[in-house]
């Protein structure tokens, strides 16, 4: 904590990290808009392709089999499944990543 | 002098409308006598922090309410009760109450809630069959006038004649709750026909947020809408979770009530309604309201404070023939502005009262040295969280959760990138803390980084 610098009136370069963070959370959305920017030709090559890859692999939806399949089964099952799902830390760290789902915003 | 001590728990996210943004701000602008603290309820913090915290007064906001529609809301609810024990009292803002209406009254006798507040004023029975015997429940508004209104262009030099964004709402809240979308889309129709220049969406991806909503309302002439709510009560939200399924099953989906025999059955036994708070932000810009007929806080009337747009749309006609009156328009417009607006009557401040007074003890309680500790921690976090800022703030946010708990599969570029920033502005430190803190929540490998600071 002592460590801290708190800088405010520097001018982060806001397009570069944004562009990090949705190569980093495979937003597949906020990439697409962000490729569209003039601001991504004087993009670094590495990040741009990283971009571009993001932007076309990753579906916008963040739907797996496992989420697709939980649709079938009544809601009040579906209701207590996502919860006690929830309560295994290791098996809910595994699915959550593996579907994507610890990036959905409510 | 020691201060009342007041820690309001919010969930602002980096999308959260303005209206959000200075509900919350309300607190510390209107309690000048008090320490008024914000806390993110998903913002890491160091073990033990919070155990003797013992604030004067806890509020919850109502978008931190809001993730009772979520799977995590058990955890959510647990992470911060022993904190709501030990505060002297405890109140809830809530909003949308009849989603999921029965989570959020077991959460109430959970946290031992001293009084509610909430934009619905009838079947509160129904909304809160729990709390109603133990908690003290107000009714306010969904939103306020602005403490700062700026200078806007008079009606005749705006770019956009008629401006609107609204949110198709999902069915399992019934037919009133959609009628704002297609009221909307109806009108624009029509606006649009009779050679208005026109710029309304329903889409979710054209939505503005934040500060640029106000800056889009004051290019607008017009604006179009009605009150706010619901006519189907959904105590678990599992309603919501049978219609989220039919959507993605995609058999013989349509996005309304009546095509659902489950739905069906239940709408129209109740009619939750409540006003927007565009009502208030379309008075501050200066833009002309066209509304549907209703009570409006007993103060606006049709023709002299609003432009009134029957259901039915029967007058439509009579409506589009008034907007081509620019002068009378920019009366009705000011009208609006001074009752809402200049008369002072709909301030935060009205918020602020209703949710304190009376519960604010006459002596506070001594101020605790992890009180301290936690207002300079929560000022460090604010400071990132400003406009200039964030950026790094999310990315590294970001880069933290993706890598939270071992193995990971991060770009390599995008991680030396954001490692840089941090390095070059200082934050090595912090962000290492923030992730040893990270690590011990519960929550953090559940959930997003869409968490903000307000400082």
């Amino acid at each position: 904590m002592d460590g801290v610098n708190i800088v405010t009136n520097h001018n982060v370069d806001a397009y570069l990290l944004n562009v990090c963070s949705a190569i980093i959370t495979n937003n597949q959305q906020v990439a697409a808009k962000l490729l569209v920017d003039p601001a991504s030709h004087s993009l670094p090559r590495d990040l741009h392709g990283e971009l571009i890859e993001v932007a076309r692999t990753h579906p916008a939806s963040l739907m797996n089999n496992v989420v697709r399949l939980s649709y079938y089964l009544p809601a009040w099952v579906q209701y207590f499944g996502q919860r006690l799902v929830l309560l295994s830390p290791r098996f809910g760290y595994w699915l959550l990543r593996k579907t994507k789902l610890h990036h959905r915003w409510y | 002098m020691s201060r009342h001590k007041v820690l309001v728990i919010h969930a602002l996210r980096p999308t959260s409308r303005q209206t959000t943004i200075d509900h919350l701000l309300a607190f510390r602008e209107h309690l000048p006598n008090a320490d008024v603290q914000y806390l993110h309820f998903a913002q890491p913090l160091p073990k033990g922090m919070l155990d003797q915290v013992e604030p004067d007064l806890l509020i919850v906001n109502y978008d931190y309410l809001n993730y009772r529609f979520t799977p995590l809301w058990p955890y959510i609810r647990n992470r911060h009760r022993n904190l709501a024990r030990q505060s002297r009292k405890v109140v809830a803002i809530a909003q949308d109450d009849f989603w999921a209406h029965r989570l959020l009254d077991n959460w109430c006798i959970s946290w031992k809630v001293d009084r509610v507040l909430t934009p619905i004023d009838n079947d509160l029975h129904i909304l809160y069959p729990r709390s109603i015997k133990r908690a003290e429940i107000r009714t306010v508004l969904t939103g306020y006038a602005p403490t700062s209104v700026e200078p806007s262009d008079p009606l005749a030099a705006r770019p956009i004649d008629l401006g609107q964004r609204v949110r198709m709402m999902p069915p399992h809240l019934g037919a009133y709750a959609q009628e704002k979308a297609h009221q909307t889309i109806e009108f624009s129709r029509y606006a649009r026909e009779a050679g208005f220049a026109v710029d309304v969406s329903i889409r979710v991806e054209d939505g503005i947020v934040g500060a640029d909503w106000p800056k889009f309302l004051r290019r607008c002439k017009f604006t179009v809408g009605m009150k706010g709510g619901a006519s189907i009560a959904d105590p678990y939200g599992l309603l919501y979770a049978r219609v989220e399924a039919r959507r993605h099953r995609r058999f013989r989906y349509h996005n309304t009530p009546e095509s659902m025999s489950f739905l069906r059955r239940r709408d129209g036994k109740h009619r939750f309604s409540a006003i927007s708070p565009r009502l208030f932000e379309a008075a501050a810009a200066g833009t002309c309201q066209v509304l549907r007929p209703d009570d409006y806080l007993g103060v606006l009337e049709p023709w002299v404070h609003y432009l009134p747009l029957n259901h039915d749309f029967s007058n439509v006609q009579d409506v589009v023939l008034a907007m081509r009156d620019s002068e009378r328009c920019q009366e009705v417009t000011n009208n609006s502005q001074k009752q809402l607006i200049d008369s002072g009557k709909f301030s935060y401040r009205r918020l602020v009262d209703d949710a304190v007074n009376g519960l604010l003890a006459d002596s506070p309680s001594a101020v605790a040295t992890t009180w301290s500790e936690m207002v300079i921690y929560l000022s460090r976090a604010a400071q990132l969280c400003k406009p200039e800022m964030v950026h790094l703030h999310d990315a590294a946010m970001h880069l933290i959760q993706e890598t939270l708990g071992g193995p990971h599969r991060v770009s390599q570029c995008a991680e030396t990138q954001v490692t840089n920033s941090i390095n070059q502005f200082g934050y090595f430190d912090w962000f290492q803390e923030q992730e040893a803190n990270s690590k011990s929540a519960s929550l953090s490998w559940r959930l997003p980084w869409t968490w903000r600071a307000v400082g």
